[in-house]
């Protein structure tokens, strides 16, 4: 791809992210949305490879179907309360036929299974870029309507996070762990938005921190399933040494940061006195929890048997920018004990 | 610790002279008596000293109970004959006869 | 005069202590010392402690005995005051002469044993510092210095009967002791902490001041477990006969003469406390001459010529505590201390015997020594009169007195029963050893290497022998007893330990001839194995009980708990549950864009319908 195409093709989707952001009028966030698709799809399919064109194809159906129903669900509402404006939703059915296709857009189970399969066909890269800065446009849709379900909300959250469990648990490759973590982490969002839409910037934020690190460690290793892993520690030792604490982050467990935003949400449901939901919710980490570990164990707990020239890496000079990887991953172990401050900036 | 050493050398040397406890040997000799040979189906050579000892002691020991059983023969049989009750008569023992009214 | 006597016996004490570890500090100052180098200064160390708790028994023939000496304060805080404090009564001033010339004559021997063992200057270290801790125990005023020195008695043990560590047989027989001791310890410390929670002394004269109520029972019976222990009492016996995997020495030493009685020699010590209590006197009794018939039956078909008086210690052990159990605490203090001169006789000749058989125990294999060894056979023949209790020899004088207090006294006709059936038994297994060890043709092997020539072999025997003979007379007329033992009785109960005996030894003698001639060989009956095998006592306690706790641990801990519990409901459950819907979850992910699409169209419409139906 020419560097003047790719150019254009980065502006065209920060430009329709950002009208999708600033737009407080249904076509225009939808015409944003469909700005910022467009201009995904060629990056997508830069390397001219099967699996890379099946998996634009698959992404331009899915976002395809996502617009047309969110146009079509934001006409009948004009329709029905003459209405344009994003934030004055009233009318609950066309409210509902808005949710989903955002939802779709973002994936959430059970509109989730295109993800995983998008995901697995770009290089890390890209990938980086679908599960972080594709998900911004939908997400600040969703954190602008109003009165939404909580029910349906909830629902949607609770399958998340079991799927996003399960499906990484069967899963030898990376991306589409990195896939099933984002499923299940979105889950959780979805799960407090009807209470604490504030808390969901917050959980976003972390989120978007843990998982540049780590597709940015799986970057500077060149991995792309568990196996692959296993060399890491050849590669870049310290980093090996910080990735389970960023994996274990992700996972959830204090005192890094990803304890945060699961502390707040079960805080937080609590005091919904919806305490079964945070049970259940907070089970369901477990199952996450699982593959996490199970990507530490294969990296770092463990030292596989190893030819000799696979062993030398770590004496050759280190060509990465690391920069971004250096900022993200400390971030993403150790914003803890900024909890407060992230919470009072973040008030919605 | 020199003179502490000196000091118990004395108290040994004293001691020794005090008790004609075992020597200081410093190698080991088949000492009074015969010198050890391996034998094979030989009695063992005994001598005449050590026959004295063993019936010396067997002697003493008999001496001692024979001795003892001469002048002190009570420990064993009784220090006082033991009355025989069934030999009082009923007027040694005050009870009237069974007749008397 | 009285400051007089507690100057010297406790400068006398604290001498003896000095010069039995004196050897042993000699070998921290020196790096290296030559290889009898602590042979000679053990045995000159023990013949001075001798002669010195020699000037301390005559210095109490003539001063008054009965003495308390605190030598410093140990530990004192506001509620419980300790001091090192020493006690000179009848016992530990009797008893230290007797532990020491005993002490004396077995180190001088053991040179003779043991000379050929690379380690053997550690091997008089150990003996000397068992024989310290001896000391402690008897002269202990208070129950820490009592507990101090049972302790390291119980773990000199350990490491004697170990002394042979190469074996595995060695090693099997100090665990244990080292366990049946632990369970008498348990008793001790038992007893130990009742006296300093309810009493709140360890000072033994101030626990002889509490009041006799049913609550002592309690410590009581703990004191009772120790002694049963140490004192290898009924149902904590097997360690005795299987310490005999030690070298001979220490069997002599420890096993018989001097460590075993420690637990009789601590109920002597509190005998005022059961003194009016007839429940722990009962137990005593009956714990006692269980024991003493239990282990003579054992030692009648016993073949291991160490094995048979190790049981007749046991034995012995049984008759002392009869005697507490009697009521009579001097009867078994003088039992103790005549015992362990013939014992420690008759294991110094039994080594000697092996010794020059080159390790053979089998008494099948013997024969004939009366021929080839004549001082240690008389030596042998005269402790073995003196066990049997042969009139004016030493045993007499305890053992009789013992059997007659029983005869005479109305206690139980069981116990009694059963003691003088020991008794007879004791004769049995005596003339057993006679006949089999001494008498006859020799059936050793051709080569021999046995001699008399060794003084240091033959020295201590004979010392031991002139005081199996005449100790008993002295000590009993040293011991003025406060408990007077009835002197006038039938002359059928006067007469009936030695009326036993001489059955006993008659028929065992009948039989020993008549299975000379083999009349009718028959094989071994069940009488027979139920002996030989000691009852089956350690095939059930060692085998059953573990194996009942194993079978436990097994069901109720590894099966149950862990695997049930703890393996299948949890992380296998957890694995099972979430393993299918794993499963589904990746089969949703077909690569296929119509389902997923269909699957969206779905979503919606439920959640449309839903909607719907809830607002209207």
């Amino acid at each position: 791809m020419s560097p003047y195409t790719l150019t254009i093709m980065i502006f065209g989707i920060g430009l329709g992210t950002t009208i999708t952001l600033m737009s407080s009028h249904w076509l225009l966030a939808w015409m944003g949305l469909e700005i910022n698709t467009l201009a995904m799809l060629p990056l997508m399919s830069q390397h001219n490879h099967p699996r890379a064109v099946q998996a634009t194809t698959k992404y331009f159906l899915t976002q395809a179907t996502a617009a047309a129903m969110l146009l079509f669900a934001s006409t009948t509402n004009a329709w029905i309360t003459g209405e344009w404006a994003i934030q004055q939703m009233t009318s609950l059915i066309p409210l509902t036929m808005i949710t989903m296709p955002l939802t779709l857009k973002i994936g959430l189970a059970p509109m989730h299974s295109w993800l995983p399969e998008v995901l697995q066909g770009l290089d890390l890269n890209t990938g980086l870029i679908m599960s972080t800065w594709q998900k911004l446009a939908p997400f600040a849709l969703l954190l602008q309507i109003q009165a939404n379900n909580p029910t349906l909300l909830i629902t949607l959250g609770l399958l998340s996070t079991l799927v996003g469990g399960w499906g990484g648990m069967n899963q030898t490759q990376l991306r589409k762990i990195l896939a099933y973590s984002s499923i299940a982490h979105l889950g959780w969002m979805m799960l407090i938005l009807p209470f604490s839409p504030s808390l969901t910037l917050i959980t976003f934020i972390t989120y978007i921190i843990m998982t540049c690190s780590t597709f940015m460690i799986f970057e500077i290793n060149k991995a792309t399933n568990i196996n692959m892993l296993a060399t890491s520690w050849a590669k870049a030792p310290t980093l090996t040494s910080l990735t389970p604490l960023v994996l274990l982050s992700l996972g959830g467990l204090p005192p890094l940061t990803g304890f945060m935003p699961k502390w707040l949400i079960l805080q937080e449901l609590t005091k919904q006195e919806l305490t079964t939901t945070a049970t259940f919710v907070a089970m369901t980490a477990l199952l996450s929890l699982y593959f996490y570990l199970r990507l530490s164990y294969a990296m770092t707990l463990t030292m596989a048997p190893n030819n000799l020239p696979g062993t030398i890496p770590w004496r050759l000079q280190f060509k990465s920018f690391s920069m971004p990887l250096a900022t993200t991953t400390m971030a993403s172990i150790t914003l803890l004990p900024i909890m407060p401050a992230m919470s009072t900036l973040l008030k919605l | 610790m020199s003179s502490f050493g000196r000091a118990l050398g004395i108290i040994r040397t004293g001691t020794q002279l005090f008790r004609g406890g075992p020597q200081r040997i410093t190698t080991r000799k088949a000492s009074g008596g015969l010198h050890d040979e391996l034998q094979y189906r030989q009695p063992p050579q005994i001598t005449k000293s050590q026959k004295f000892k063993s019936e010396f002691l067997g002697g003493l020991m008999w001496f001692w109970i024979l001795w003892h059983f001469w002048h002190n023969p009570d420990a064993v049989l009784g220090h006082f004959p033991w009355p025989n009750a069934s030999e009082w008569t009923d007027e040694e023992l005050g009870i009237p006869p069974d007749d008397e009214e | 005069m009285k400051l007089f006597y507690a100057c010297s016996a406790s400068t006398c004490v604290v001498l003896i202590l000095l010069l039995l570890l004196y050897p042993v500090i000699l070998s921290f100052i020196r790096s290296k010392s030559p290889k009898f180098e602590i042979y000679y200064h053990s045995v000159i160390a023990l013949g001075l402690s001798f002669y010195i708790s020699m000037m301390l028994l005559l210095l109490s023939l003539i001063l008054p005995i009965n003495m308390t000496v605190t030598i410093l304060p140990w530990t004192n805080t506001d509620v419980f005051d300790m001091d090192i404090s020493l006690q000179f009564d009848l016992y530990s001033v009797m008893f230290m002469p007797v532990a020491l010339y005993v002490t004396w004559q077995i180190l001088e021997f053991a040179y003779t044993y043991m000379h050929a063992d690379p380690q053997i200057n550690r091997f008089f270290k150990y003996l000397l510092i068992f024989m310290t801790a001896m000391i402690i125990f008897v002269t202990a005023n208070n129950l820490l210095q009592l507990f101090i020195g049972w302790e390291i008695m119980g773990i000199m043990s350990f490491l004697l009967i170990g002394w042979w560590h190469g074996r595995a047989d060695a090693n099997i027989a100090a665990l244990q002791a080292m366990i049946y001791n632990r369970v008498g310890d348990i008793g001790l410390i038992y007893a130990m902490a009742w006296f300093a929670i309810i009493h709140n002394s360890w000072d033994i004269q101030h626990i002889f001041q509490l009041p006799q109520n049913e609550k002592i029972n309690l410590p009581l019976i703990a004191l009772i477990i120790a002694a049963t222990g140490k004192s290898a009492q009924f149902s904590l016996h097997p360690w005795l006969p299987s310490a005999m995997e030690g070298p001979t020495p220490v069997s002599a030493l420890l096993h018989s003469s001097t460590m075993v009685v420690a637990g009789i020699f601590l109920l002597v010590r509190m005998n005022p406390l059961m003194e009016f209590n007839p429940t722990i006197l009962t137990i005593c009794l009956c714990l006692g001459a269980l024991t003493t018939f239990f282990s003579a039956l054992c030692a009648l078909t016993q073949n291991d010529i160490k094995k048979i008086v190790a049981f007749s210690t046991s034995s012995q052990l049984g008759l002392m505590m009869v005697a507490i159990g009697l009521n009579q605490p001097d009867l078994a203090f003088l039992h103790i201390c005549t015992h362990a001169f013939f014992k420690a006789l008759l294991f110094l000749c039994s080594g000697s015997f092996i010794h020059s058989l080159n390790g053979e125990q089998d008494i099948r294999k013997m024969g004939g020594m009366l021929y080839l060894m004549p001082i240690t056979s008389s030596c042998f023949t005269l402790s073995i009169l003196s066990l049997m209790g042969v009139p004016f020899m030493t045993g007499f004088f305890s053992k009789d007195t013992i059997l007659e207090a029983m005869s005479a006294s109305y206690v139980n006709i069981w116990a009694i029963t059963l003691t003088l059936m020991a008794t007879s038994f004791t004769a049995v297994y005596s003339l057993r050893l006679i006949f089999f060890v001494l008498m006859g043709r020799p059936r050793t092997k051709p080569v021999s290497t046995m001699n008399e020539h060794d003084p240091y072999a033959i020295k201590p025997l004979v010392r031991l022998a002139v005081a199996s003979i005449i100790t008993g007379c002295l000590l009993v007329h040293y011991m003025v007893p406060p408990k007077m033992p009835v002197i006038t009785m039938p002359p059928i109960l006067k007469l009936a330990a030695l009326i036993v005996s001489l059955i006993g030894f008659v028929i065992a003698l009948g039989l020993a001839f008549m299975a000379n001639k083999q009349l009718k060989p028959k094989p071994p009956s069940g009488p027979h194995h139920f002996s030989n095998m000691l009852g089956f006592f350690p095939t059930i306690i060692h085998r059953f009980i573990p194996k009942i706790i194993l079978t436990m641990a097994q069901k109720i801990a590894s099966k149950m708990i862990d695997q049930t519990w703890l393996k299948k409901t949890g992380p296998k459950a957890a694995s099972n549950i979430n393993k299918p819907l794993a499963t589904t979850t990746s089969n949703v992910q077909r690569g296929m864009i119509k389902p997923y699409i269909t699957l969206f169209l779905l979503t919606l419409t439920i959640a449309g319908i839903l909607v719907y139906f809830t607002i209207f």
